[in-house]
């Protein structure tokens, strides 16, 4: 029997993270590698793909330290209550502001493509409506569409990236591996390390796994590292066929290559004559998974902030919010250089510097405890 | 009320009761060869077996009697018990102290008996109704298969299912449900298979409604859903004991409602609506095949003038030059909005699929090919329509007729106009923010606790078995193990 217990499964976890994280990231993807490595791009997306599943598995664990907790709950337990609370609301800052800004690059291209005169407010309040639509429905039914978006997205995602390999031409990543300095590769992969932000949101999804206490962390953490390797190797597959398609110079100069390259497709046999409105929709169906995670995580990290269960409040609050910030920037540029200094700061602390400290810190915590209650229990003896 | 033991204060009330109901028959006589203990008979006319009342009721009281040993008279002080056991030849026969199941009874086609001295009455087994027999399915017609539809009677309708199960584990749990009414409700399912919990929730509903009447399961579908909200149907209907008596095995709960020939099943999925009876009792490849069709035939029927209008009035570019140029062509004459048009041709397909359904088969069917063809094409050649319009409300008709299941046609039906509207305004944004809202709405569903979407949500649960009998049908020996809906313990359908 399925019971309405706002958890999902950990396939459902899955299937959630590759259509945050693959869908928001991949579109950007191969022009920032060709920026850091030239046709080596796709090597720095294997160490960035590393560096993510690194950041996955160092997350997992505090699964296993903290079996069932909440990211503000545990914080505030190893960090005392006022930096667990700073914590909670400078990681709903970054999801409020990186939804905002992936909301207004959103915009920018529906204006671009499909509805130029529509005013950029409709176009981010209707998918801003959808998202709150899909948040008041509960965690549960967040995961039932991810299975659904992923079932139908996932397939032609695949067919598409086959159809426009079988057009490209590999010679253009060819000699292989002749990048000058390793550092560079290095800073690179960090850089490309952005499209994989939003793997930080599984710090608070621990209590939301159906799984037992006990088997929460030996469920979870390997089955979050496959999802980011799998969503690394689909993330290397778009590089190597947009470079190969493109060829490295050709791709520095492209806005958003996956869709060029979608959009370069000649189905055999097809109807359609231009796929840039298609491609639009996959693209539609990822902002809308960030969005609604973006709504959701962000009221819930409201409702563990303030102890109280006011849903529908915090869900409005987090909309409102991030409408109002994707209407600040005064240009794309402006967009893009937010999101970078986001991804440096914040993104980088919440996905990899802040859960290794809590984990320091509980490992330091514990052995003081074992230290404190051997030494108690000694003495008890000596009495 | 209890029964008196004074017979005349019994009739009076009971004639008190059924003043001003001419179909009501009463018959106070005496029985035995002295005639001095009196008895009363009251029942419903025609909807009584006659022959069975007076041969084994009246005769057996009025003469039989006389010839049989012990006499009436030899029996003073165990008339009752004497009558009950050797008066009336007849298999059924219950005893009551209450006044309320006399009523009930005679409302019931039933007949009581009821004796001078006693405190207490016969009830004696006599329904027969006039009913139309089993006759052949209606709306689920299938070339290969059984051809046997439900009727109006409910006892009718558990033989069927009984007939093709004679299993004892096959349980059927009556229920009266309607304050006036008082309609028989039967919850059959397998005693074994059934997931207790669906069981509870099922009948926790049931006995939750509180309504003068119940004349049809249209009235309990609507009264036990757990979304009202919901354009979807959440329990499947059917006129098949053959589609119900396999929902029974797969661990489903078929509802009964007396006086309609329409079953409920429950819990109901997404893809149990596009699960036809035929798919089972013809070979897989083609079946498999079809029921690929019908998906996308689903998904057309909803979708397809939303599509249309984003495609031709956002996205032109999308379409190659040549279409571009005949749509061009076609619609210069049109004097509406390409939305305006769309709306007027649906609404005029609806109106056709009203008038069509409510007249009589043959004039049915004659308006169906008057409006299609001719009014069509009247339609075209006065330029109040375009050709390509035509065709695509035509092909949205024929996609939603594909689809077995009427209940989730006419969820289609209305889902198609959020879409339709959405498209016109937004173009293919809209047309996507509109399939989104639509999906949620959808993962949100559950029917009885099972998620509407399974198996394409929560597989895993069933290690993705149930997919064996979605877009694709595997060959029988391959489902081995009964869907979700089974009690976990007891999946094994085929070794």
């Amino acid at each position: 029997m399925f019971s309405c217990n706002e958890k999902i499964s950990v396939r459902q976890l899955q299937a959630l993270v590759i259509l945050y994280v693959f869908g928001a990231g991949v579109t950007v993807l191969p022009r920032r590698a060709a920026e850091a490595a030239g046709r080596d791009g796709w090597f720095v997306v294997i160490l960035s793909a590393a560096l993510a599943m690194l950041c996955v598995y160092v997350i997992a664990s505090l699964a296993a330290i903290f079996p069932g907790e909440g990211f503000v709950d545990y914080s505030s337990k190893i960090l005392s209550k006022p930096i667990g609370v700073l914590l909670g609301l400078g990681l709903f800052a970054k999801i409020i502001i990186s939804s905002a800004m992936e909301l207004r690059i959103f915009s920018e291209i529906v204006q671009q493509t499909m509805l130029a005169e529509t005013p950029r407010t409709v176009v981010c309040a209707l998918m801003l409506g959808a998202g709150v639509y899909a948040a008041l429905c509960g965690y549960e039914v967040r995961g039932r569409i991810a299975e659904i978006l992923l079932f139908i997205t996932a397939p032609l995602t695949l067919v598409f990236f086959l159809l426009a390999a079988a057009d490209a031409d590999f010679s253009n990543l060819m000699p292989v591996m002749v990048f000058a300095d390793a550092c560079e590769l290095i800073r690179g992969s960090v850089t490309v390390g952005m499209s994989f932000t939003g793997i930080e949101l599984c710090l608070l999804v621990f209590p939301y796994i159906n799984a037992s206490e006990g088997g929460q962390a030996a469920a979870i953490r390997p089955a979050l590292v496959k999802t980011a390797g799998l969503i690394g190797a689909a993330m290397v597959m778009a590089t190597v066929i947009a470079t190969a398609k493109f060829g490295a110079a050709d791709l520095r100069e492209q806005q958003w290559p996956v869709l060029e390259l979608m959009d370069a497709i000649e189905f055999p046999g097809s109807f359609i004559e231009r796929q840039d409105a298609i491609v639009m929709v996959f693209w539609i169906s990822s902002v809308f998974a960030v969005m609604n995670a973006g709504i959701f995580f962000s009221a819930l990290l409201l409702k563990d902030i303030f102890k109280k269960e006011w849903r529908g409040v915090y869900i409005a609050v987090s909309g409102a919010l991030i409408l109002g910030l994707a209407m600040l920037p005064r240009s794309e540029a402006q967009v893009y250089e937010i999101q970078k200094y986001i991804f440096y700061t914040f993104g980088a602390a919440y996905m990899i510097i802040i859960p290794l400290l809590i984990i320091i810190a509980a490992k330091l915590r514990k052995s003081e405890a074992d230290v404190g209650s051997s030494h108690r229990g000694r003495t008890g003896r000596e009495k | 009320m209890l029964i008196s033991g004074e017979l005349d204060k019994n009739i009076a009330y009971l004639e008190k009761t059924f003043k001003d109901c001419g179909d009501i028959v009463k018959r106070k006589f005496p029985v035995g060869e002295t005639r001095r203990q009196w008895v009363f008979v009251i029942y419903a006319d025609n909807m009584t077996d006659r022959a069975e009342l007076e041969v084994n009721i009246i005769n057996s009281l009025m003469i039989s009697v006389r010839y049989v040993e012990p006499s009436v008279e030899e029996l003073a002080g165990n008339v009752f018990e004497g009558l009950r056991d050797g008066g009336i030849s007849s298999a059924d026969i219950t005893e009551t102290a209450e006044m309320d199941d006399v009523v009930f009874a005679v409302l019931s086609g039933n007949t009581p008996l009821l004796l001078d001295g006693y405190k207490k009455a016969l009830i004696i087994s006599t329904r027969k109704y006039p009913t139309r027999g089993v006759q052949a399915t209606d709306t689920e017609v299938v070339i290969q298969g059984s051809k046997e539809a439900f009727t109006e009677v409910m006892r009718m309708n558990t033989a069927l299912i009984r007939r093709r199960i004679r299993d004892p584990n096959l349980k059927i749990r009556q229920l009266r449900v309607g304050r006036r009414s008082q309609t028989d409700v039967a919850l059959v399912y397998m005693e074994g298979i059934v997931r207790p919990q669906v069981l509870g929730e099922a009948l926790k509903r049931i006995e939750r409604i509180n309504i003068d009447a119940i004349l049809d399961s249209g009235y309990i579908e609507q009264l036990i859903e757990g979304n009202w909200l919901s354009p979807l149907p959440q329990a499947q209907v059917t006129e098949r004991p053959d589609k119900s008596a396999a929902a029974v095995l797969e661990g489903r709960i078929v509802i009964i409602v007396d006086n309609s020939p329409f079953v409920l099943i429950i819990p109901a999925t997404f893809n149990t609506f596009f699960q036809a009876v035929e798919d089972y009792y013809q070979r897989w490849g083609i079946m498999s095949m079809l029921r690929c069709l019908r998906y996308t035939a689903g998904v057309l029927s909803v979708t397809l003038p939303g599509l249309y209008l984003s495609a031709t009035l956002y996205h032109p570019s999308m379409l190659p030059t040549v279409l571009i140029y005949k749509l061009v062509e076609s619609r210069m004459p049109v004097p509406f909005p390409a939305a305006i048009e769309v709306l007027i041709m649906d609404a005029a397909f609806e109106l056709l699929r009203e008038a069509g359904v409510r007249l009589p088969g043959p004039i049915g069917n004659t308006i169906g090919i008057v409006g299609g063809l001719i009014i069509g094409q009247a339609a075209v050649e006065a330029g109040l329509a375009s050709p390509i319009v035509v065709i695509v409300i035509a092909l949205t008709g024929i996609c939603g007729f594909a689809i077995p299941h009427v209940s989730l046609v006419t969820g289609f039906r209305l889902m198609k106009y959020l879409i339709l509207i959405m498209a016109a305004a937004l173009g293919l944004y809209g047309f996507c923010l509109a399939s989104i809202i639509i999906l949620i709405h959808m993962a949100s569903l559950k029917s009885f606790g099972i998620p509407y979407m399974f198996p394409f949500v929560s597989g895993e649960v069933n290690n993705y078995g149930d997919f064996k009998d979605t877009l694709f049908r595997v060959p029988l020996f391959m489902m081995k193990r009964r869907p979700i809906f089974a009690k976990p313990d007891n999946v094994v359908r085929q070794k």
